[in-house]
């Protein structure tokens, strides 16, 4: 009983380990990447040895996939690296909640959001400032 | 000496003595050796001895091991099902961050306040 206890334990905490493990040796230095990664996370070159292992992780997987996506949306996920590192997870929890409400809207409501956000640029930053307090005292 | 060889021993001494025995004794001794082939399928040793059955485990053999498989197999599965989907959830996350950096609002536009409450009467529609 003892003994299979003991192989139930050790197949478990492999079980459960094993991914933690495979994450630790994702966490390559900046020198470890490979000359495609450099290029695809350059914009990520400064901050990268002080990124948390599992977010080197998610940018190496993305920089994988990075290669399948249309020039402009390469332009625009490169543009856009820096700042979402910078994010806290809260942050990038919000982003993410709201973009994923957005998602499931129709298209041409996804389009009327996109609309609205060139109109919200337009905005003198005293309409821009009133939503944000109501947004707030909500 | 093994377990085998102390029964044979005693069966050699406790025999003679067989015939001498109480009726009521026979067939306490004769219920205690059904019981006892009952467990037999157990992987234990039982050793006969003057005050009763004294067990020894051993090895993991028989109904004791099947009896403990299902279980290790219900856990090992279980475990399985976490891992691989702990990896797909991962997988879907990478996914919809790379979407999220490519899409065509901007991260900015996500964050702001006064942005989110402009597109409310539009996202509640």
């Amino acid at each position: 009983m003892a003994r299979v206890g003991l192989v139930t334990a050790l197949l478990a905490a492999l079980l459960v380990f094993a991914p933690a493990c495979a994450r630790a040796d994702d966490a390559l230095t900046w020198n470890q990447l490979s000359a495609s990664q450099r290029e695809i996370l350059q914009p990520l070159a400064k901050e990268w040895d002080s990124l948390e292992p599992d977010r080197r992780e998610r940018w190496i997987a993305i920089a994988r996939k990075y290669p399948t996506l249309p020039p402009d949306q390469q332009d625009r996920v490169h543009q856009r690296m820096k700042h979402w590192a910078a994010l806290s997870p809260a942050q990038r929890a919000e982003v993410k909640e709201l973009y994923k409400q957005i998602q499931q809207l129709p298209p041409e409501r996804r389009r009327e959001i996109l609309q609205k956000w060139s109109e919200y640029e337009q905005f003198p930053s005293a309409l821009k400032d009133a939503l944000r307090a109501a947004r707030e005292r909500k | 000496m093994n377990d085998t060889e102390l029964g044979q021993r005693l069966a050699r001494r406790l025999d003679p003595c067989v015939d001498n025995l109480d009726p009521r004794v026979l067939r306490r001794l004769e219920a205690g050796r059904e019981l006892a082939m009952e467990h037999l399928r157990e992987p234990v040793a039982a050793l006969a001895t003057a005050g009763g059955t004294a067990r020894m485990p051993g090895p993991l053999t028989g109904a004791f091991r099947h009896r403990l498989f299902l279980p290790a197999a219900v856990l090992l599965l279980g475990l399985v099902t976490i891992y691989l989907w702990q990896g797909a959830g991962t997988s879907a996350n990478d996914g919809e961050e790379l979407e999220l950096l490519g899409d065509e609002l901007p991260i900015n536009a996500y964050l702001d306040k006064g942005f989110q409450q402009w597109i409310t009467p539009a996202m509640q529609r």
